[in-house]
C-alpha cells in the first residue's frame, strides 16, 4: 500500500505541469538569467586600462619625470598597466574628450600640472590619483635635495647631487620598502550569493510539492482526501508514503539544479561535497516541512496554498540577498534576529560559509537551525495531521 | 433480514446548530435506502457521521455488527463511497484514477485489473479509459467520480447526491448502474433530493428535515400520508362562478382552485373522478384545453409534513 | 460600450492581483532606489577603508591613519573577525589594512615591516592599495634620508599636500540622471510583469471559451470587437504608466521638469504601448492563467535581466547584449541609459534614441499582426 500511494503520488505530481514548471523549470530559467546578467560583473568592476591623452606642449617634452612615469606605465610589458595613452595637442584632447574616446587629459603647465575631465568617476580619480603621485615624486627630490644641500659641503657640483639624489630616490620608491602582503580570501566572488539564495529559493518551492501531496490526504482539505479517509488504509501510512514521494522529487529537482549550476553554469559551491549534501537534503526538508504546515494548519484552496507558499519564499529569498544581495548583509548587520528565523537565509549562509570561511562551526549552526525550523513546523503540523475526524469537513 | 447499518440517536452539532437530531435507523441488508430532504437537511452530515470523518456529539454507529471507528479497516474495505463533489485527480486517466482509488482496497493485481474492467463497463467508459478527467464532459465525469467509490465491489455503497447536474443519459445511465450494485448484493444508502429518482431506485426511504426522520417507509407507505389521491388541472378561459361552486360540489372533491385561467381540484380518494368532471364539463358546455391528472409525488408528502417544497 | 463595462467588471474582479502586483512592484522599485548606493552598479569615488591597527596609535602610525582616513569613507564593523570578513564579502568594505604591532619603530629603523591587507580586487580596493602603497613609498623615501620622525611627518604632508588641480567639462547632473535611469529601466520589469500579466488574466477572462463563442456569434464583427477590447487594455495600460510617471515626480523630483525627464516619460509611454501589444499577443495564445503566469514571468524576468533593467548594461557581457537585441526592452533601456549623457539635445544627438522609439514601435506593429493571425486562425478554429 505504501508502495502504491508513493508511486501515484510521483505520478500526479510530475504530471502537474504548473507544479513542476515553478519547482524544476523556473529556478533553472532564474540560474541560467542570473549567470547571464552577473558572469562578467565582478571581472568588470576590476581596473580597466584607461584611455588618456597627454598634450604634449613643451612642458611635458622637457619633464623627463613625466615623461617616463607615464610611458612606463602604459608599456604593455608593465604588468600592472594602467594607461593608454594618446600624444596629441591641445584641441584634438578636447575634441576627443567631447566624443568620449577618453577619460581625461593631462596639461602640464608651467607651475603644475592640470586634469581635465568630463566628470567625476573612478577611472578620473585613478588619472587623478597617478598624476598627483608624479608630481609628488618630483617635490620629494626637490626636498630632500633642499635637506641635503644644507649638510653638504660643496665641493661637487650641485648638479650631480642632484643626479644622484634622483637615481636613489627613484630607486627606493620603485623598492617598495614595505611589503603589502594580501592575505584575503580567493572566495570573494560575491554573486554566488545570487545562486545561493536561488538554491534555497528552489528548497522553499519544493514545499509546494509537499502540500500538495499531502492536501490529498486530508478529508478536510480535499474532495480527494475525504475518499482516501473511507479507505481501509492507515492514515500514517498515506501521509509517509506522499511525504517521500514530494521529497524525492525535490531531492531531484534540487539535483538538477546543482548539476547544472555547477557543472554548466560553473557556479562555486566549494569542495566538500558531503556537507554540500547534507545542507541540501536539510533545506530540501525545511521547505517540505513548510509545505507540509501550509497545508496541514491553513483552510484554504489549494492555488491560495501555492500563493502562499510561493510569497512567503519570495519575501525569505528578498532577506537573503536574491534581489540585491547586500539585503543580506544589512539585515545581518542591523536585524539578525530576522535572517535567524528565515529559512532561506539559513541556507544562503550555509552555503556562503562553506564558501568563504575555513572553519564549519557557522555552517552547523545553520544546519542545526534548519533542522529546528523544520521540527518546530512539524510538530505544529502533527498537530492537525493526526486527527482523523473533523468538526467541520 | 440483518441489519449492515445500526444508527442509535445520533446527534452532531455545530456552534449554534443542531445538524443532525437525535437520528435513530437501520439500513438491512440488499436493500436500497434513499435519504431524502432538501439541502441542509443532514444527508451529507449523516453519511459523513456513518463514516467516521466527522465528529458527533452523541450517538452509536454499528456497521457490519462492528462499532464504526477511523481504524476500523475490516469495516472499511467493504464500504464504497461516492460524494457529492467530484474526487479524482486531475493528473491521472480515467483508468488510472481507478487503479489509484481501487488500490487503495485490492491488493492483488490481477483481480484489480479485472474490477476496473468491470467498473468501467459498468458505468459505460469504455471509450474514454486513455482520457484526463479535464476532456469528460459533465455528466461523464460524474461516472467516473462514481466508478471510483465503486470498482473494489463493495458490500455497503453510499452514493451523496450523485447525479446533480447530470445530463438524463448520464443520469439514466447512473441509475442503472445502481440497480446493477444492488442486483450483484450490495446495500446501498442513496442521498438526494430528486424525489422521482428516490421513487424508481429506493426501497424504502427516509425523509430528513432539519437533522430529523420526519416519515420512513416505502415510496406507497409515504404516499398514503398525504391526504390526498388524485390531483387534476386544467385550462378553462373562462369559468363562471356558479360552475365553480358546482365541481366544488361533485363527488370526492377536496378543494378547488382557479386562479390564471388554471383550475385545480385535488380529490381525496375514489375512481373516475375525471370521468365526472368531464361529463360535467361536457354538459355545461364549457371548452376546456389541456387537461392533467397526477398521482402525488413525493413533493406532495413534503409539503404536506413539513409545509415546504423540498427543492427550497 | 458594453466591452468596455465588461472589461471594468473583469477587472473589478481581479482587483486584488491589479493592486498586490503594483504594490509588490512599487515597494521593490523605491526600495531598490533607496539602496542603490551599496548595490550593483553604483561606483563611490572614494574606497571604504578599515583600518585595524595593532601598534600603538603615535608618530608615524598615527600620521598614516589618519591621511587613509582622510582619504576614505569610514566604515563601522563590529570589532570581530568575522564581522569584518563578512563585511568584504558582502564589499561594505573595500579594503583592510591590518597594521602590525611594532609598525612605527620597526620602519623607522629600516626592518621593513610588512602590512598584512584584504581586498575585494574591484576598482575601489585598487585605488586604496594606490592610497596606501603611495603613503608608504613616500615614507620610506624620507625615512632613508631624514633621521627624524616629526621631521619625516612633516615633510610627508608638504608632499601629500598639493592637489592635482582638476577641470571639469560636463555640466550635466550625472547623479541626478543616473537615479531617473535606475528608476525607468527598474520600470521595464514592472511595466512588462504587472500591466502585461494583469491585461492577460483579462483577456483569458474574456477569451474563455464560453464568452468568446457567444462573442463571435455576437452581431459584433471580430476585428471590432479586437479593437474595442484594445481601446480597452490601453486605457488601463495607460493607467498605470500615468501612475508610474507620477511616482518618478514624487521620487526623483526636479529632473523630471527638464527635457531628459520629457523623453523619458516619453520613452516610456512607447515602451507601455509595445507591452500592451505584447500582452495581446499573449493573452492570444493561452488562455490558461497558469501558463500565463509562468509566460509572463519569463519574459519580464528574461527580459529585465537580459537587457539592463536589473543590473547595468555596461556590466552585462556582450553576448548577452547582442542576444538583448532581439528584445523590446533593449532598446527602452538603451534610450534610458543614452540620456544620462545627452549633453545638447538636437536632431544629431536624438537620433540613436529616436532609432530606439521606432524600433520598439515596429516591435509593436509586428506584435499586433501576430495577435490577428492567431486570433483569427482560432475562431474558425473553434
Amino acid at each position: 500500500m505504501f508502495y502504491h500511494n508513493f508511486k501515484y503520488t510521483i505520478k500526479t505530481l510530475l504530471k502537474d505541469r504548473t507544479l513542476m514548471f515553478w519547482t524544476l523549470a523556473f529556478p533553472l530559467i532564474l540560474g541560467t538569467l542570473f549567470n547571464m546578467a552577473f558572469s562578467d560583473i565582478e571581472n568588470k568592476e576590476k581596473l580597466d586600462i584607461i584611455d588618456i591623452a597627454i598634450v604634449n606642449n613643451t612642458y611635458f617634452e622637457q619633464n623627463e619625470i613625466y615623461k617616463k612615469s607615464f610611458s612606463n606605465l602604459e608599456s604593455k610589458n608593465n604588468k600592472d598597466r594602467l594607461f593608454s595613452i594618446k600624444y596629441v595637442d591641445e584641441k584634438q584632447a578636447k575634441k576627443l574628450l567631447e566624443k568620449k574616446k577618453i577619460t581625461g587629459y593631462l596639461k602640464l603647465e608651467e607651475s603644475s600640472p592640470k586634469v581635465i575631465i568630463a566628470q567625476n568617476g573612478i577611472n578620473e580619480t585613478v588619472f587623478k590619483y597617478v598624476t598627483e603621485e608624479i608630481s609628488e615624486q618630483e617635490k620629494i627630490i626637490k626636498n630632500i635635495f633642499e635637506y641635503k644641500l644644507k649638510d653638504m659641503n660643496s665641493s661637487n657640483s650641485i648638479n650631480d647631487i642632484y643626479n644622484d639624489l634622483y637615481k636613489n630616490i627613484k630607486e627606493i620608491l620603485n623598492s617598495n620598502k614595505v611589503q603589502i602582503k594580501d592575505i584575503s580570501s580567493n572566495n570573494l566572488s560575491y554573486t554566488m550569493i545570487e545562486f545561493y539564495t536561488l538554491i534555497a529559493m528552489t528548497c522553499l518551492y519544493g514545499g509546494i510539492l509537499g502540500m500538495v501531496a499531502i492536501s490529498k490526504n486530508l478529508a478536510n482539505i480535499s474532495n480527494n482526501g475525504k475518499r482516501i479517509s473511507v479507505s481501509p488504509v492507515p492514515k500514517r501510512e498515506l501521509i509517509l508514503s506522499s511525504i517521500l514521494a514530494s521529497y524525492i522529487i525535490q531531492v531531484i529537482g534540487l539535483v538538477i539544479l546543482f548539476l547544472y549550476t555547477n557543472i554548466i553554469l560553473k557556479i562555486d559551491y566549494g569542495n566538500n561535497y558531503l556537507l554540500i549534501i547534507l545542507l541540501s537534503l536539510v533545506g530540501s526538508f525545511a521547505g517540505l516541512c513548510l509545505g507540509t504546515f501550509i497545508s496541514s494548519t491553513f483552510k484554504v484552496g489549494e492555488n491560495t496554498k501555492t500563493g502562499i507558499i510561493i510569497a512567503i519564499t519570495m519575501v525569505c529569498c528578498f532577506l537573503s540577498g536574491m534581489m540585491g544581495i547586500t539585503m543580506k548583509y544589512i539585515i545581518d548587520k542591523n536585524i539578525p534576529i530576522l535572517n535567524k528565523i528565515n529559512p532561506a537565509s539559513m541556507i544562503t549562509d550555509g552555503f556562503y560559509s562553506l564558501y568563504y570561511y575555513d572553519t564549519k562551526t557557522r555552517f552547523y549552526f545553520n544546519v542545526i537551525s534548519l533542522l529546528l525550523f523544520s521540527i518546530v513546523l512539524l510538530s505544529i503540523s502533527m498537530l492537525s495531521l493526526r486527527r482523523q475526524k473533523y468538526d467541520n469537513i | 433480514m440483518e441489519n449492515i447499518i445500526e444508527v442509535k440517536n445520533l446527534t452532531k452539532e455545530y456552534k449554534n446548530l443542531k445538524a443532525i437530531d437525535d437520528l435513530s435507523f437501520c439500513v438491512k441488508k440488499g436493500e436500497i435506502l434513499g435519504l431524502l430532504g432538501p439541502n441542509g437537511s443532514g444527508k451529507s452530515t449523516t453519511i459523513n457521521c456513518i463514516l467516521s470523518l466527522l465528529n458527533f456529539s452523541n450517538g452509536e454507529i454499528k456497521i457490519f455488527g462492528k462499532e464504526m471507528t477511523p481504524d476500523a479497516y475490516d469495516i472499511k474495505k467493504d464500504i464504497g463511497v461516492i460524494f457529492q463533489d467530484i474526487a479524482v485527480f486531475a493528473e491521472l486517466t480515467v483508468e488510472e484514477n481507478l487503479d489509484y482509488f481501487c488500490g487503495l482496497y485490492i491488493k492483488e493485481k490481477e483481480i484489480r485489473k479485472k474490477y476496473i474492467k468491470d467498473a468501467i463497463n459498468l458505468v459505460g467508459l469504455n471509450e474514454f479509459k486513455k482520457f484526463y478527467p479535464k476532456q469528460l464532459s459533465g455528466g461523464l465525469l460524474r461516472r467516473l467520480n462514481i466508478a471510483c467509490g465503486i470498482a473494489h465491489k463493495p458490500k455497503l455503497v453510499f452514493l451523496d447526491e450523485p447525479t446533480v447536474a447530470v445530463d438524463p443519459q448520464s443520469r439514466n445511465n447512473i441509475l442503472e448502474g445502481i440497480k446493477t450494485l444492488k442486483e450483484e448484493g450490495a446495500t446501498i444508502i442513496y442521498t438526494t433530493h430528486y424525489m422521482e429518482e428516490v421513487e424508481i431506485l429506493c426501497d424504502r426511504i427516509i425523509i430528513l428535515d432539519k437533522g430529523k426522520i420526519i416519515a420512513t417507509g416505502t415510496t406507497d407507505d409515504l404516499k398514503a400520508l398525504a391526504r390526498i389521491e388524485e390531483k387534476i388541472s386544467l385550462e378553462i378561459i373562462e369559468l363562471e362562478k356558479k360552475h365553480f361552486n358546482n365541481i366544488k360540489k361533485l363527488k370526492n372533491v377536496e378543494e378547488v382552485k382557479y386562479d390564471n385561467n388554471i383550475l385545480i381540484i385535488t380529490y381525496k380518494k375514489g375512481e373516475h373522478n375525471l370521468i365526472e368532471l368531464i361529463d360535467y364539463l361536457k354538459d355545461n358546455k364549457i371548452n376546456y384545453d389541456k387537461i392533467y391528472s397526477e398521482r402525488p409525488t413525493l413533493n406532495d408528502v413534503f409539503l404536506e409534513l413539513t409545509g415546504k417544497e423540498l427543492r427550497d | 460600450m458594453t466591452i468596455f463595462k465588461a472589461f471594468l467588471k473583469v477587472l473589478n474582479k481581479n482587483k486584488f492581483i491589479v493592486i498586490m502586483y503594483t504594490a509588490i512592484l512599487v515597494f521593490f522599485g523605491v526600495f531598490n532606489m533607496q539602496t542603490s548606493d551599496n548595490s550593483i552598479g553604483y561606483i563611490s569615488t572614494k574606497p571604504d577603508i578599515l583600518i585595524i591597527n595593532n601598534d600603538e596609535n603615535k608618530g608615524l602610525t598615527k600620521d598614516l591613519i589618519n591621511y587613509i582616513e582622510k582619504n576614505s569613507n569610514k566604515v563601522e564593523i563590529k570589532d570581530d573577525e568575522t564581522s569584518i570578513n563578512d563585511a568584504l564579502f558582502y564589499r561594505d568594505v573595500n579594503y583592510i589594512i591590518y597594521i602590525p604591532s611594532n609598525f612605527r619603530k620597526d620602519f623607522l629603523e629600516g626592518n621593513n615591516p610588512q602590512i598584512e591587507i584584504k581586498k575585494t580586487g574591484d576598482y575601489q580596493s585598487s585605488l586604496a592599495n594606490m592610497l596606501l602603497e603611495r603613503y608608504l613609498k613616500v615614507a620610506s623615501a624620507y625615512n632613508e634620508i631624514i633621521k627624524d620622525e616629526n621631521l619625516i611627518i612633516k615633510k610627508i604632508h608638504d608632499t601629500l599636500k598639493d592637489k592635482t588641480e582638476v577641470e571639469l567639462t560636463s555640466s550635466i547632473n550625472k547623479n541626478a540622471l543616473d537615479k531617473t535611469a535606475y528608476y525607468y529601466n527598474f520600470a521595464n520589469y514592472s511595466i512588462l510583469a504587472g500591466c502585461v500579466y494583469i491585461i492577460c488574466i483579462i483577456l483569458s477572462s474574456f477569451n474563455n471559451n464560453m464568452i468568446r463563442k457567444r462573442t463571435i456569434i455576437s452581431s459584433t464583427n471580430n476585428k471590432v470587437f479586437n479593437r474595442r477590447l484594445l481601446l480597452a487594455n490601453s486605457l488601463f495600460a495607460l493607467t498605470l504608466w500615468l501612475f508610474y510617471v507620477i511616482l518618478s515626480f514624487i521620487l526623483l523630483g526636479e529632473v523630471m521638469f527638464s527635457i531628459s525627464g520629457l523623453l523619458y516619460i516619453l520613452n516610456s509611454l512607447v515602451f507601455s504601448i509595445c507591452a500592451l501589444t505584447l500582452a495581446f499577443l499573449i493573452g492570444n495564445i493561452s488562455n490558461n492563467k497558469n501558463a500565463l503566469n509562468g509566460i509572463v514571468n519569463v519574459i519580464a524576468l528574461g527580459s529585465s535581466f537580459l537587457c539592463g533593467a536589473f543590473v547595468p548594461t555596461e556590466y552585462l557581457p556582450e553576448l548577452v547584449l547582442k542576444i538583448a537585441h532581439i528584445l523590446p526592452s533593449y532598446y527602452f533601456i538603451n534610450t534610458n541609459n543614452l540620456l544620462t549623457k545627452i549633453e545638447k539635445f538636437n536632431l544629431t544627438s536624438l537620433k540613436p534614441v529616436l532609432i530606439n522609439i521606432s524600433i520598439i514601435l515596429a516591435f509593436s506593429t509586428i506584435f499586433i499582426i501576430l495577435t490577428n493571425i492567431i486570433s483569427k486562425r482560432k475562431n474558425k478554429l473553434s
